[in-house]
Protein backbone atom coordinates (compact mmCIF):
# COMPACT_ATOMS: atom_id res chain seq x y z
CA UNK A 1 0.00 0.00 0.00
CA UNK A 2 1.55 3.50 -1.23
CA UNK A 3 -0.12 6.88 0.52
CA UNK A 4 0.52 9.99 -1.42
CA UNK A 5 -0.90 12.88 0.57
CA UNK A 6 -0.59 15.99 -2.44
CA UNK A 7 -0.79 19.35 -1.18
CA UNK A 8 -3.68 18.81 1.83
CA UNK A 9 -5.01 21.85 3.23
CA UNK A 10 -7.72 22.29 6.12
CA UNK A 11 -9.54 25.38 7.29
CA UNK A 12 -12.07 24.77 9.51
CA UNK A 13 -14.15 28.83 9.77
CA UNK A 14 -10.96 31.13 9.30
CA UNK A 15 -8.40 28.66 10.95
CA UNK A 16 -5.86 26.67 8.69
CA UNK A 17 -5.63 23.27 10.75
CA UNK A 18 -3.52 21.86 7.55
CA UNK A 19 -1.53 23.58 6.14
CA UNK A 20 -0.57 22.47 2.79
CA UNK A 21 0.66 18.80 3.32
CA UNK A 22 2.49 16.20 1.17
CA UNK A 23 3.61 13.37 2.25
CA UNK A 24 4.27 9.84 0.80
CA UNK A 25 3.97 6.60 3.00
CA UNK A 26 4.74 2.80 2.32
CA UNK A 27 3.52 -0.39 3.61
CA UNK A 28 5.72 -2.43 6.50
CA UNK A 29 6.75 1.24 7.96
CA UNK A 30 5.79 3.14 10.62
CA UNK A 31 5.11 6.86 10.35
CA UNK A 32 5.00 9.03 13.56
CA UNK A 33 3.47 12.27 13.66
CA UNK A 34 5.11 14.47 16.74
CA UNK A 35 3.46 17.82 17.56
CA UNK A 36 1.78 19.50 20.59
CA UNK A 37 -1.90 19.36 20.76
CA UNK A 38 -4.10 21.32 18.47
CA UNK A 39 -1.19 21.06 16.04
CA UNK A 40 -2.98 18.82 13.56
CA UNK A 41 -1.74 15.55 13.78
CA UNK A 42 -5.21 14.15 14.75
CA UNK A 43 -6.31 16.48 11.82
CA UNK A 44 -4.58 14.58 9.36
CA UNK A 45 -5.65 11.27 10.74
CA UNK A 46 -9.44 12.45 10.37
CA UNK A 47 -8.53 13.61 6.76
CA UNK A 48 -6.71 10.10 5.31
CA UNK A 49 -9.12 7.66 7.15
CA UNK A 50 -12.19 9.74 5.69
CA UNK A 51 -13.75 10.95 8.63
CA UNK A 52 -12.78 15.19 7.28
CA UNK A 53 -12.82 16.70 3.67
CA UNK A 54 -9.69 18.57 2.71
CA UNK A 55 -10.28 22.49 1.84
CA UNK A 56 -8.06 21.59 -0.98
CA UNK A 57 -4.93 18.89 -2.20
CA UNK A 58 -5.86 14.94 -2.63
CA UNK A 59 -5.25 11.51 -1.28
CA UNK A 60 -4.45 8.72 -3.52
CA UNK A 61 -3.70 5.04 -2.20
CA UNK A 62 -2.02 2.76 -4.42
CA UNK A 63 -3.36 5.15 -6.84
CA UNK A 64 -6.98 5.65 -6.40
CA UNK A 65 -7.84 9.20 -5.26
CA UNK A 66 -9.92 9.48 -2.11
CA UNK A 67 -13.40 11.44 -2.74
CA UNK A 68 -13.46 9.90 -6.01
CA UNK A 69 -12.50 6.20 -6.19
CA UNK A 70 -13.34 5.51 -2.30
CA UNK A 71 -14.45 7.19 0.48
CA UNK A 72 -13.08 5.18 3.29
CA UNK A 73 -9.95 3.35 2.69
CA UNK A 74 -10.31 -0.30 2.04
CA UNK A 75 -8.95 -2.22 5.52
CA UNK A 76 -8.52 0.27 7.42
CA UNK A 77 -8.19 0.61 11.17
CA UNK A 78 -8.20 3.26 13.05
CA UNK A 79 -8.07 4.53 17.54
CA UNK A 80 -8.62 8.04 17.09
CA UNK A 81 -8.62 10.16 20.82
CA UNK A 82 -11.07 8.51 23.88
CA UNK A 83 -13.03 5.42 22.08
CA UNK A 84 -16.55 5.48 23.22
CA UNK A 85 -18.25 2.26 22.71
CA UNK A 86 -21.90 1.10 24.21
CA UNK A 87 -21.98 1.15 27.41
CA UNK A 88 -24.60 -1.64 28.05
CA UNK A 89 -22.75 -3.99 26.19
CA UNK A 90 -19.76 -6.01 27.30
CA UNK A 91 -16.26 -5.49 25.42
CA UNK A 92 -16.85 -8.63 23.49
CA UNK A 93 -19.99 -7.63 22.28
CA UNK A 94 -19.14 -4.31 21.17
CA UNK A 95 -16.53 -5.37 18.99
CA UNK A 96 -18.89 -8.40 17.25
CA UNK A 97 -21.52 -5.67 17.01
CA UNK A 98 -18.86 -3.53 14.79
CA UNK A 99 -17.57 -6.62 13.02
CA UNK A 100 -21.34 -7.28 12.23
CA UNK A 101 -21.22 -4.69 9.20
CA UNK A 102 -17.78 -5.93 6.98
CA UNK A 103 -18.70 -9.34 7.95
CA UNK A 104 -14.90 -10.25 7.66
CA UNK A 105 -13.89 -11.59 10.75
CA UNK A 106 -15.47 -14.29 13.04
CA UNK A 107 -15.66 -14.77 16.72
CA UNK A 108 -12.49 -16.19 17.19
CA UNK A 109 -10.61 -13.25 15.94
CA UNK A 110 -12.51 -10.95 17.95
CA UNK A 111 -11.57 -12.97 20.85
CA UNK A 112 -7.73 -12.98 19.50
CA UNK A 113 -7.61 -9.43 19.44
CA UNK A 114 -9.18 -9.30 22.77
CA UNK A 115 -6.34 -11.55 24.56
CA UNK A 116 -4.18 -9.67 22.48
CA UNK A 117 -4.62 -6.21 23.91
CA UNK A 118 -4.63 -8.27 27.30
CA UNK A 119 -8.58 -8.49 28.11
CA UNK A 120 -10.28 -10.98 28.58
CA UNK A 121 -13.23 -12.15 26.06
CA UNK A 122 -15.38 -13.85 28.38
CA UNK A 123 -15.37 -11.12 30.65
CA UNK A 124 -19.12 -10.58 31.54
CA UNK A 125 -18.66 -7.29 32.72
CA UNK A 126 -20.05 -3.46 30.39
CA UNK A 127 -18.28 -1.53 29.25
CA UNK A 128 -19.81 1.13 31.27
CA UNK A 129 -17.59 -0.50 34.05
CA UNK A 130 -14.19 -0.19 31.89
CA UNK A 131 -11.69 1.65 33.31
CA UNK A 132 -9.62 4.23 31.26
CA UNK A 133 -7.29 2.06 30.48
CA UNK A 134 -9.27 -0.83 29.72
CA UNK A 135 -11.62 1.38 27.17
CA UNK A 136 -8.20 2.15 25.84
CA UNK A 137 -7.46 -1.55 25.47
CA UNK A 138 -10.76 -2.03 23.24
CA UNK A 139 -10.45 0.51 21.07
CA UNK A 140 -6.92 -0.58 19.88
CA UNK A 141 -8.73 -4.23 19.60
CA UNK A 142 -11.07 -2.45 17.95
CA UNK A 143 -8.93 -0.74 15.40
CA UNK A 144 -6.46 -4.53 14.92
CA UNK A 145 -9.22 -7.29 14.85
CA UNK A 146 -10.05 -6.48 10.62
CA UNK A 147 -6.66 -7.35 10.44
CA UNK A 148 -6.19 -3.65 8.63
CA UNK A 149 -3.52 -2.60 5.93
CA UNK A 150 -3.40 0.49 7.16
CA UNK A 151 -3.52 1.23 10.89
CA UNK A 152 -4.13 5.06 12.03
CA UNK A 153 -3.91 5.41 15.61
CA UNK A 154 -3.80 9.20 17.30
CA UNK A 155 -2.14 8.75 21.28
CA UNK A 156 -2.34 5.00 21.65
CA UNK A 157 -0.66 4.74 24.92
CA UNK A 158 -3.26 7.24 26.51
CA UNK A 159 -4.25 5.77 30.16
CA UNK A 160 -2.28 2.38 29.63
CA UNK A 161 -0.42 1.16 32.66
CA UNK A 162 2.91 -0.41 32.15
CA UNK A 163 1.95 -3.59 31.06
CA UNK A 164 -0.68 -2.08 28.97
CA UNK A 165 2.60 -0.03 26.95
CA UNK A 166 4.29 -3.08 26.48
CA UNK A 167 1.21 -4.66 24.72
CA UNK A 168 0.90 -2.12 22.76
CA UNK A 169 4.37 -1.58 21.44
CA UNK A 170 4.53 -5.32 20.42
CA UNK A 171 1.60 -5.15 18.67
CA UNK A 172 2.55 -2.29 16.77
CA UNK A 173 5.86 -4.05 16.06
CA UNK A 174 3.54 -7.16 15.18
CA UNK A 175 1.44 -5.10 12.54
CA UNK A 176 4.69 -3.59 10.82
CA UNK A 177 6.27 -7.33 10.33
CA UNK A 178 2.86 -8.20 8.99
CA UNK A 179 3.57 -5.39 6.50
CA UNK A 180 0.77 -2.74 8.05
CA UNK A 181 1.16 0.47 6.88
CA UNK A 182 1.37 2.31 10.50
CA UNK A 183 0.27 6.15 11.32
CA UNK A 184 0.99 7.11 14.86
CA UNK A 185 0.92 10.09 16.76
CA UNK A 186 2.36 10.27 20.13
CA UNK A 187 3.24 12.79 22.67
CA UNK A 188 6.45 10.72 24.38
CA UNK A 189 9.26 11.57 22.06
CA UNK A 190 11.19 8.74 23.39
CA UNK A 191 8.35 6.30 22.39
CA UNK A 192 7.79 8.21 19.09
CA UNK A 193 11.77 7.48 18.30
CA UNK A 194 12.01 3.79 19.39
CA UNK A 195 9.01 2.75 17.52
CA UNK A 196 8.33 4.74 14.63
CA UNK A 197 10.52 4.39 11.10
CA UNK A 198 9.78 8.03 10.03
CA UNK A 199 9.13 11.07 12.26
CA UNK A 200 7.09 13.96 10.95
CA UNK A 201 7.28 17.37 13.09
CA UNK A 202 3.85 19.12 13.09
CA UNK A 203 3.52 22.60 13.78
CA UNK A 204 0.64 24.73 13.15
CA UNK A 205 -0.61 22.71 10.42
CA UNK A 206 2.73 22.10 8.87
CA UNK A 207 4.42 18.57 8.47
CA UNK A 208 8.25 18.72 8.28
CA UNK A 209 10.84 16.04 8.60
CA UNK A 210 11.85 15.05 12.05
CA UNK A 211 13.80 12.00 11.11
CA UNK A 212 14.07 9.67 8.14
CA UNK A 213 14.16 6.13 8.39
CA UNK A 214 16.65 3.68 5.88
CA UNK A 215 14.90 2.25 3.24
CA UNK A 216 11.73 3.97 4.22
CA UNK A 217 11.82 6.14 0.61
CA UNK A 218 11.69 8.84 3.14
CA UNK B 1 -23.83 -1.10 -1.42
CA UNK B 2 -21.48 -4.00 -0.84
CA UNK B 3 -22.23 -3.75 2.92
CA UNK B 4 -25.62 -2.38 2.98
CA UNK B 5 -27.63 -5.15 4.32
CA UNK B 6 -25.38 -5.33 6.89
CA UNK B 7 -25.21 -1.71 8.27
CA UNK B 8 -29.06 -2.08 8.28
CA UNK B 9 -29.25 -5.25 10.39
CA UNK B 10 -26.33 -3.54 12.20
CA UNK B 11 -28.57 -0.16 13.18
CA UNK B 12 -31.95 -2.53 13.15
CA UNK B 13 -30.02 -4.17 16.45
CA UNK B 14 -28.26 -1.12 17.69
CA UNK B 15 -30.97 1.57 17.65
CA UNK B 16 -33.31 -1.23 19.45
CA UNK B 17 -30.70 -1.72 22.15
CA UNK B 18 -29.58 2.25 22.17
CA UNK B 19 -33.57 2.73 22.17
CA UNK B 20 -34.51 0.18 24.69
CA UNK B 21 -35.74 2.25 27.99
CA UNK B 22 -37.38 5.06 25.31
CA UNK B 23 -39.22 1.81 24.13
CA UNK B 24 -40.35 0.72 27.39
CA UNK B 25 -41.58 4.12 27.92
CA UNK B 26 -43.26 4.07 24.64
CA UNK B 27 -45.38 1.31 25.32
CA UNK B 28 -46.53 3.68 29.40
CA UNK B 29 -47.25 6.19 27.16
CA UNK B 30 -49.45 4.24 24.94
CA UNK B 31 -50.89 1.98 27.27
CA UNK B 32 -51.96 5.57 28.82
CA UNK B 33 -53.50 7.02 25.46
CA UNK B 34 -55.33 3.71 25.51
CA UNK B 35 -56.60 4.05 28.16
CA UNK B 36 -57.49 7.36 27.50
CA UNK B 37 -59.35 6.36 24.40
CA UNK B 38 -61.43 3.66 25.59
CA UNK B 39 -62.43 5.71 28.01
CA UNK B 40 -63.24 8.20 25.94
CA UNK B 41 -64.97 5.97 23.27
CA UNK B 42 -67.32 4.52 26.10
CA UNK B 43 -68.79 7.76 27.07
CA UNK B 44 -69.08 9.55 23.14
CA UNK B 45 -69.40 6.37 20.73
CA UNK B 46 -71.22 3.44 23.10
CA UNK B 47 -69.51 0.79 20.67
CA UNK B 48 -66.25 -0.36 20.41
CA UNK B 49 -65.00 0.26 16.71
CA UNK B 50 -61.51 0.91 15.79
CA UNK B 51 -62.15 3.76 13.94
CA UNK B 52 -63.53 5.41 17.18
CA UNK B 53 -60.47 3.74 18.95
CA UNK B 54 -58.31 5.87 16.59
CA UNK B 55 -60.04 8.81 16.84
CA UNK B 56 -59.12 10.57 20.30
CA UNK B 57 -55.32 10.48 19.22
CA UNK B 58 -55.62 10.58 15.44
CA UNK B 59 -58.09 13.38 15.35
CA UNK B 60 -55.45 16.47 16.30
CA UNK B 61 -57.33 19.62 16.39
CA UNK B 62 -59.71 21.74 14.47
CA UNK B 63 -58.74 24.60 12.22
CA UNK B 64 -57.61 27.37 15.14
CA UNK B 65 -59.19 30.90 14.11
CA UNK B 66 -57.92 33.58 15.42
CA UNK B 67 -60.83 35.57 17.38
CA UNK B 68 -60.90 37.25 20.31
CA UNK B 69 -62.72 34.87 22.09
CA UNK B 70 -60.35 31.89 20.94
CA UNK B 71 -57.77 30.34 23.01
CA UNK B 72 -54.61 28.17 21.22
CA UNK B 73 -54.65 24.98 22.29
CA UNK B 74 -52.50 21.91 21.62
CA UNK B 75 -53.79 18.51 21.25
CA UNK B 76 -52.68 16.67 23.78
CA UNK B 77 -52.79 13.37 22.99
CA UNK B 78 -51.89 13.74 19.41
CA UNK B 79 -49.23 16.12 20.29
CA UNK B 80 -47.70 13.51 23.39
CA UNK B 81 -47.91 10.56 20.92
CA UNK B 82 -45.97 12.64 17.82
CA UNK B 83 -43.87 14.17 19.69
CA UNK B 84 -42.35 11.10 21.68
CA UNK B 85 -42.50 9.62 18.07
CA UNK B 86 -39.89 12.24 17.40
CA UNK B 87 -37.78 11.72 20.87
CA UNK B 88 -37.64 8.37 20.12
CA UNK B 89 -36.31 7.82 16.33
CA UNK B 90 -34.46 11.17 16.04
CA UNK B 91 -31.64 10.94 18.63
CA UNK B 92 -29.57 7.45 17.42
CA UNK B 93 -28.06 8.52 14.12
CA UNK B 94 -26.37 11.13 15.51
CA UNK B 95 -25.41 9.03 18.60
CA UNK B 96 -24.00 6.37 16.25
CA UNK B 97 -22.32 8.53 14.12
CA UNK B 98 -20.08 9.74 17.05
CA UNK B 99 -19.55 6.36 18.81
CA UNK B 100 -16.03 6.04 19.07
CA UNK B 101 -15.25 8.86 16.63
CA UNK B 102 -16.77 7.20 13.64
CA UNK B 103 -16.09 3.21 13.96
CA UNK B 104 -19.26 2.21 12.09
CA UNK B 105 -18.62 4.63 9.49
CA UNK B 106 -15.45 3.78 8.49
CA UNK B 107 -16.78 0.64 8.19
CA UNK B 108 -19.42 1.12 5.81
CA UNK B 109 -17.70 1.69 2.79
CA UNK B 110 -19.55 4.76 1.92
CA UNK B 111 -21.63 7.65 3.24
CA UNK B 112 -24.67 7.00 1.13
CA UNK B 113 -24.30 3.41 2.48
CA UNK B 114 -24.38 4.96 6.17
CA UNK B 115 -27.46 7.61 5.09
CA UNK B 116 -29.44 4.98 3.62
CA UNK B 117 -29.17 2.54 6.31
CA UNK B 118 -30.56 5.23 8.97
CA UNK B 119 -33.15 6.47 6.61
CA UNK B 120 -34.16 2.88 6.52
CA UNK B 121 -33.83 2.19 10.25
CA UNK B 122 -36.01 5.41 11.24
CA UNK B 123 -38.95 3.93 8.54
CA UNK B 124 -39.15 0.26 10.52
CA UNK B 125 -39.16 2.10 14.35
CA UNK B 126 -41.86 4.03 12.83
CA UNK B 127 -43.83 1.50 11.63
CA UNK B 128 -42.67 -0.21 14.51
CA UNK B 129 -44.36 2.65 16.75
CA UNK B 130 -47.41 2.67 15.09
CA UNK B 131 -47.68 -0.68 15.30
CA UNK B 132 -47.71 -1.39 18.65
CA UNK B 133 -50.27 0.91 19.37
CA UNK B 134 -52.59 -0.47 17.01
CA UNK B 135 -51.69 -3.32 18.63
CA UNK B 136 -52.67 -2.27 21.94
CA UNK B 137 -56.18 -0.48 20.76
CA UNK B 138 -56.90 -4.20 19.05
CA UNK B 139 -55.84 -5.81 22.71
CA UNK B 140 -58.37 -3.18 24.16
CA UNK B 141 -61.12 -3.71 21.44
CA UNK B 142 -61.33 -7.37 21.96
CA UNK B 143 -61.27 -7.16 25.26
CA UNK B 144 -64.62 -4.63 25.33
CA UNK B 145 -65.79 -7.20 22.72
CA UNK B 146 -65.26 -4.58 19.88
CA UNK B 147 -65.68 -4.59 16.34
CA UNK B 148 -62.77 -3.18 13.70
CA UNK B 149 -65.15 -1.29 11.44
CA UNK B 150 -68.56 -0.59 12.37
CA UNK B 151 -71.15 -2.86 10.07
CA UNK B 152 -73.16 -0.16 9.12
CA UNK B 153 -70.51 1.62 7.35
CA UNK B 154 -71.21 4.83 9.90
CA UNK B 155 -68.33 6.00 11.26
CA UNK B 156 -68.49 7.99 14.74
CA UNK B 157 -66.16 10.85 14.88
CA UNK B 158 -66.15 11.56 18.69
CA UNK B 159 -69.45 9.97 18.76
CA UNK B 160 -70.68 12.47 16.30
CA UNK B 161 -71.98 10.16 12.80
CA UNK B 162 -70.27 11.59 9.74
CA UNK B 163 -70.66 9.41 6.66
CA UNK B 164 -69.54 6.81 4.57
CA UNK B 165 -66.01 6.22 3.14
CA UNK B 166 -64.14 3.47 1.38
CA UNK B 167 -62.24 1.10 3.24
CA UNK B 168 -59.16 2.06 1.28
CA UNK B 169 -59.79 5.75 2.30
CA UNK B 170 -60.24 5.00 5.86
CA UNK B 171 -57.03 3.32 6.13
CA UNK B 172 -55.18 6.43 4.44
CA UNK B 173 -56.81 8.81 6.25
CA UNK B 174 -56.82 7.44 10.07
CA UNK B 175 -53.32 4.88 9.50
CA UNK B 176 -51.39 5.28 6.06
CA UNK B 177 -51.24 9.64 5.97
CA UNK B 178 -50.26 9.80 9.79
CA UNK B 179 -47.97 7.11 9.33
CA UNK B 180 -46.51 9.24 6.05
CA UNK B 181 -46.16 12.10 7.43
CA UNK B 182 -44.35 10.96 11.16
CA UNK B 183 -41.92 9.06 9.01
CA UNK B 184 -41.50 12.22 6.52
CA UNK B 185 -40.49 14.63 9.59
CA UNK B 186 -38.87 11.67 11.18
CA UNK B 187 -36.43 11.60 8.39
CA UNK B 188 -36.00 15.04 8.24
CA UNK B 189 -35.02 15.37 11.67
CA UNK B 190 -32.90 13.10 11.32
CA UNK B 191 -31.17 15.17 8.67
CA UNK B 192 -31.12 18.32 10.37
CA UNK B 193 -29.65 16.54 13.41
CA UNK B 194 -26.36 15.67 12.06
CA UNK B 195 -25.89 19.34 11.17
CA UNK B 196 -27.55 21.22 14.70
CA UNK B 197 -27.15 18.15 16.98
CA UNK B 198 -30.01 16.19 17.52
CA UNK B 199 -31.82 18.27 20.67
CA UNK B 200 -32.21 21.51 17.91
CA UNK B 201 -33.19 18.90 15.49
CA UNK B 202 -35.68 17.27 17.72
CA UNK B 203 -37.37 21.23 19.06
CA UNK B 204 -37.19 22.32 15.32
CA UNK B 205 -39.45 19.12 14.66
CA UNK B 206 -41.51 20.25 17.53
CA UNK B 207 -41.96 24.09 16.73
CA UNK B 208 -43.12 22.61 13.09
CA UNK B 209 -45.92 20.56 14.99
CA UNK B 210 -46.85 23.35 17.13
CA UNK B 211 -46.98 25.70 13.31
CA UNK B 212 -49.16 22.66 11.91
CA UNK B 213 -51.61 23.46 14.42
CA UNK B 214 -51.85 26.71 14.77
CA UNK B 215 -51.76 27.34 10.77
CA UNK B 216 -54.14 25.11 8.50
CA UNK B 217 -51.67 25.02 5.47
CA UNK B 218 -50.88 22.26 2.84
CA UNK B 219 -47.05 22.71 3.56
CA UNK B 220 -47.31 22.48 7.28
CA UNK B 221 -46.96 18.16 7.36
CA UNK B 222 -48.29 18.01 10.78
CA UNK B 223 -51.97 18.76 9.19
CA UNK B 224 -52.01 15.52 7.40
CA UNK B 225 -51.97 13.58 10.85
CA UNK B 226 -55.15 15.56 12.04
CA UNK B 227 -58.22 14.22 10.91
CA UNK B 228 -60.08 16.87 12.19
CA UNK B 229 -58.14 18.97 9.48
CA UNK B 230 -59.02 16.44 6.32
CA UNK B 231 -61.23 18.17 3.63
CA UNK B 232 -63.58 15.29 4.22
CA UNK B 233 -64.43 16.09 8.09
CA UNK B 234 -63.41 20.05 7.69
CA UNK B 235 -65.68 20.90 4.75
CA UNK B 236 -62.05 22.59 3.58
CA UNK B 237 -60.70 21.36 0.47
CA UNK B 238 -57.21 22.74 1.89
CA UNK B 239 -55.88 19.04 3.57
CA UNK B 240 -56.58 16.06 1.64
CA UNK B 241 -55.71 12.56 1.44
CA UNK B 242 -54.48 12.81 -2.28
CA UNK B 243 -52.29 15.86 -1.03
CA UNK B 244 -50.78 14.56 1.76
CA UNK B 245 -50.25 11.28 -0.16
CA UNK B 246 -47.90 13.07 -2.69
CA UNK B 247 -46.42 15.40 -0.34
CA UNK B 248 -45.21 12.97 2.59
CA UNK B 249 -43.45 10.45 0.24
CA UNK B 250 -41.83 13.53 -1.67
CA UNK B 251 -40.55 14.45 1.96
CA UNK B 252 -39.42 11.44 2.69
CA UNK B 253 -37.80 10.81 -0.56
CA UNK B 254 -36.02 14.71 -0.26
CA UNK B 255 -34.79 14.18 3.47
CA UNK B 256 -32.75 11.08 1.72
CA UNK B 257 -31.77 12.99 -1.15
CA UNK B 258 -30.21 16.33 1.11
CA UNK B 259 -29.18 13.92 3.90
CA UNK B 260 -26.82 12.10 0.81
CA UNK B 261 -26.12 15.39 -1.06
CA UNK B 262 -25.09 17.33 2.39
CA UNK B 263 -23.42 14.52 4.27
CA UNK B 264 -21.13 14.05 1.50
CA UNK B 265 -19.42 17.07 2.62
CA UNK B 266 -19.53 16.71 6.56
CA UNK B 267 -17.11 16.67 8.26
CA UNK B 268 -17.16 14.13 11.11
CA UNK B 269 -15.18 16.16 13.98
CA UNK B 270 -16.03 15.37 17.69
CA UNK B 271 -19.18 15.92 19.47
CA UNK B 272 -19.20 18.74 21.88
Amino acid sequence: MVIHIENISKKIREATVLDHVSLCMESGNIYGLLGRNGSGKTMLMRVICGLVRPSEGRITIDGAQQWKDFAYPADLGMLIETPVFLPDFTGYQNLQMLSSIRKKIKGKDIREALIKVGLDPDDKRNTRKYSLGMRQRLGIACAIMENPRLLVLDEPFNGLDTDGCERMQNIILEEKRKGTLLILACHNREELENLSDVIYRVEQGRFSLYRAGAGTGV
Amino acid sequence: MRHLPNLILYDIRFSFRQNRIKWLFAAVIQLFLCIRTFDEVSFYAGSYDLLSELWPVMSGAREYLLAEDSSFQLPAYWFLFHAYLFFLVGFYPAAELHLGNGQALIRTCSRKNWIISKWISIIINTVLYYGLYLVLLLAGNMFHGGVLIPGNGIIRLGGIPVFSRSRWDLLAAFVLLPLFMSVALGEMQVVISLFVGPVLAFMAILGYMIASVFWMHPLLAGSYSMLYRQDWVSGRPVISVATGMLLCPALIIFALAAGILMFQRKDILPAV
